[in-house]
């Protein structure tokens, strides 16, 4: 079992877990920092929260990934836990991979049994379950540079959260991508293509209607909340409402 | 350090140095509790929630229930029987805390002290909002929180403070 920052595994080995070999890789330099690479940012797994949080570079170039990692766990936490325990740990409440989503990043893992690396997006990343992910080791998190706007909601953790991200042209909304935090099977990630590139002025006043569309593409979203499916396609509506206005305001 | 299932890691705590061999599933929080017998850091929730257990390792506050004791190989731990001076003066935080009284049942009084500490030292200045988001790390059950969160603005500036 792979050890960097601990908490999960600490958390499992006193629920019961007893890994039969523990590898600690949290001091390994290659698999820590943050760095700008070709239009794209590039996090090492073994990062800690709080380094992300508080990287200069990290805070102008993408200040709302900063933002968002401020509002997990807490500072202690934050000190102590890696980006890549909070996506390979699993747990369906933590909230980086939803981020990671609908940024469009890409998980860079490396093959034990071939050599080799694999790189996956993000929002494709299914939450390793005991045997999918045992020869697979996550170095880095790459994040592409795109004029995107991000917001969240998490005002029901940790029944429900929800991200979203806008894709601009100059004033214009071209693209809207939306994940849910809290899935048990990965990021539930739908996309919103508006049919015309609609400039923010315009896209405010209907940010109701959008996310009337845009919450019907969640139709699984009961899972989540429970069994009345109204209730939690209304919620999800206006969560997406809400995030919308914070998006085109900026 | 070896990769056994007993180790010998060198660690200093309080300014003390000491190599001590242990298990390589032993919490931070039971060396220094238990093998070091500094039993100011309490236990409470065991999972990292409440912060009962915090301690300052290089300087950062860490969850010492879920922290393996061999990660503090080579570090430098301060727990709350160290942040006195030798001769007991108080700290900076120690005297706010002591003159805003804050000590209710106590239980929580170590981890908070301990996390306005770190917060202070990068911090120089304590301001705002900064200071909430750092107490909210951790649980009062008696719930004096704005009690811990005078006593933090009212502790002096730092002398490098700007």
């Amino acid at each position: 079992m792979i050890h960097a920052g601990g908490i999960d595994l600490a958390n499992r080995m006193k629920r019961g877990a007893v890994p039969e070999h523990v590898v600690t890789l949290g001091q390994i330099p290659d698999l820590c920092g943050i760095q700008e690479i070709g239009g794209r940012i590039e996090i090492g797994a073994a990062t800690r929260h709080w380094e992300i949080e508080n990287d200069p570079m990290l805070r102008c170039r993408l200040p709302m990934v900063a933002g968002y990692i401020a509002g997990l766990g807490n500072i202690r936490i934050r000190m102590q836990g890696t980006i890549g325990g909070n996506i390979m740990a699993g747990e369906p409440g933590y909230e980086m991979l939803p981020l990671l989503a609908v940024l469009g990043a890409d998980l860079v893992f490396a093959d034990w049994s071939t050599g080799g690396q694999e790189i996956t997006a993000a929002r494709e990343w299914v939450l390793p379950r005991a045997s999918s992910s045992k020869t697979l080791l996550l170095t880095s998190i790459r994040i592409p540079l795109r004029p995107i706007t991000v917001a969240w909601n998490r005002e029901l953790r940790p029944a429900l959260g929800l991200v979203a991200s806008l894709e601009w042209s100059g004033d214009r909304v071209l693209h809207g991508a939306a994940a849910v935090i809290g899935d048990h099977r990965g990021p539930m990630v739908r996309e919103h293509h508006f049919t015309e590139a609609l400039p923010a002025a315009d896209a405010a006043p209907r940010a109701a209607n959008i996310a009337e569309v845009w919450a019907d593409k969640f139709p699984d979203i009961d899972v989540l909340v429970g069994p009345d499916r109204d209730y939690c396609r209304h919620v999800l509506s206006v969560m997406l409402r809400r995030v919308l206005h914070t998006m085109l305001k900026t | 350090m070896t990769t056994r299932d007993r180790l010998t890691i060198r660690l200093t705590v309080n300014g003390e140095a000491h190599t001590v061999e242990i298990s390589s599933n032993l919490m931070l929080v039971d060396l220094v509790r238990e093998r070091l017998n500094l039993q100011g850091t309490r236990v409470a929730c065991d999972q990292g929630a409440c912060g009962a257990c915090t301690v300052l390792v290089d300087g950062r506050p860490i969850t010492a229930c879920l922290s393996f004791a061999f990660t503090a190989d080579g570090a430098a731990v301060l727990t709350i029987e160290g942040v006195a001076g030798s001769d007991n003066t108080l700290d900076t935080v120690q005297l706010a805390f002591h003159d805003s009284g804050v000590p209710q049942c106590g239980f929580c009084t170590p981890g908070m002290v301990l996390l306005a500490k770190a917060y202070y030292m990068q911090q120089p200045m304590p301001e705002g909002a900064d200071v909430e988001r750092w107490l909210d790390a951790n649980i009062c059950r008696c719930s004096g929180y704005q009690v811990f969160r005078r006593a933090l603005h009212s502790t002096p500036p730092r002398e490098d403070a700007p």
